[in-house]
């Protein structure tokens, strides 16, 4: 059985991880114009073209609630855009735009690199 | 169905072709004009040119119901992947019994000379593990078209009988189609997507795929096709193919 006290050093930690991907994400969306999700939903939009939102929150692990408003994010931002299935109008497919693929290619690097140094000063990961 | 070249299209192909792409052809009626004999259908020197230069930077398949050795003959070495036979052969992992289908193919042929004796107009192509019976030579085209389809009625074991341009194909039942095809060698090469053009019938069964990571484009519009995009003509193709490279040469 784990110690109250081991349990409370846990959650501690937790809560500060917390913070830390929370400053993480600030910093990157100053920097480079994207926050760690908004990159990896953009990643994932690149890779599976033309997916509906249903497929693509099911790859990305949320649930179909939480990616809308990140969709409209990153389409508001116009890296992104909706567009109806031409066989079902109903449907709407999620593609990159010319934009979108642009910003992750010239943002990527420097992406990795704030990654890289929050992780030497705040020991993101284990 | 949405015009290819339009704003809505351009958009959609430039979002596939920023991704690990397939770009996946039929040959007859596609990438070549259709002819009066299958032997003369060849494509034009641009168009081989842009093909092997496409090649070059991205992968790219031929899906067409011709038999593999022919697709070999009319593309010597310059495509690497090639499916046949709508599907039957080249596939990588294919679980088809080619004996039953060797078998199909060969008691049909028996029964159609005799179904069809020496009818002027008819032709009946034998690509080994299927048959297309031509009759775009026939004066006489609903009539030769329904005789053919009377006799295909009569065939044992049932084929899969595909109508096409002046051709009616005769495919061994639980036989891979073009669909299947494609996705095997998507999933083969780990590949996410793919565009795909055909012009025919056949090419229904990857326009009829409910996978919208498959951009499909029809060459010709038709209301009942399940393409998603359209070419106006088949000359078009030079143009599309022309389009994919500069998008790929642009952000790659």
């Amino acid at each position: 059985m784990i110690k109250q006290a081991s349990m409370m050093e846990r959650a501690e930690y937790l809560f500060k991880t917390s913070l830390n991907i929370q400053q993480l994400n600030r910093r990157l969306e100053k920097a480079v114009g994207l926050s760690l999700v908004q990159w990896h939903v953009l990643r994932r939009v690149l890779e599976l073209p033309g997916s509906a939102a249903g497929v693509l929150a099911k790859e990305i692990g949320v649930h179909p609630g939480t990616l809308t408003p990140l969709l409209k994010r990153l389409q508001g931002k116009g890296y992104l855009f909706l567009e109806p299935d031409a066989l079902d109008a109903r449907k709407k497919t999620i593609l990159i735009s010319r934009e979108g693929k642009t910003k992750l290619l010239t943002a990527e690097k420097k992406f990795f690199v704030i990654i890289d140094e929050c992780n030497e000063t705040k020991h993101l990961f284990l | 169905m949405k015009f290819l070249f339009s704003a809505t299209g351009i958009r959609t192909l430039e979002a596939f072709c920023f991704s690990k792409c397939l770009f996946a052809f039929d040959y007859d009626g596609t990438l070549a004009k259709i002819v009066k004999a299958p032997n003369d259908a060849l494509m034009t020197k641009t168009t081989e040119n842009l093909l092997e230069e496409l090649n070059s930077k991205a992968p790219v398949a031929i899906i067409s119901g011709r038999s593999l050795n022919d697709l070999k003959k009319l593309f010597k070495h310059s495509i690497k992947t090639m499916i046949g036979n709508h599907g039957i052969e080249g596939l990588p992992n294919n679980r088809f019994s080619g004996d039953a289908a060797l078998d199909a193919v060969l008691k049909w042929k028996k029964k159609l000379a005799k179904l069809l004796p020496d009818n002027p107009g008819i032709q009946i192509e034998d690509k080994v593990f299927s048959l297309a019976v031509h009759y775009r030579c026939s004066r006489e085209k609903k009539s030769a078209k329904s005789r053919i389809l009377d006799c295909a009625g009569n065939l044992e074991p049932p084929p899969r009988v595909i109508l096409g341009k002046c051709v009616i194909n005769l495919i061994p039942a639980g036989a891979p189609h073009k669909g299947v095809a494609l996705m095997e060698l998507m999933l083969d090469r780990g590949l996410t997507c793919a565009v795909y053009v055909g012009d025919d019938d056949t090419d229904e069964d990857v326009f009829g795929l409910s996978e919208l990571r498959i951009m499909t484009v029809r060459v010709g519009m038709k209301a009942a096709s399940r393409a998603r995009f359209y070419l106006k003509r088949q000359t078009d193709i030079n143009r599309l193919i022309k389009l994919i490279i500069k998008i790929r040469n642009d952000i790659l």
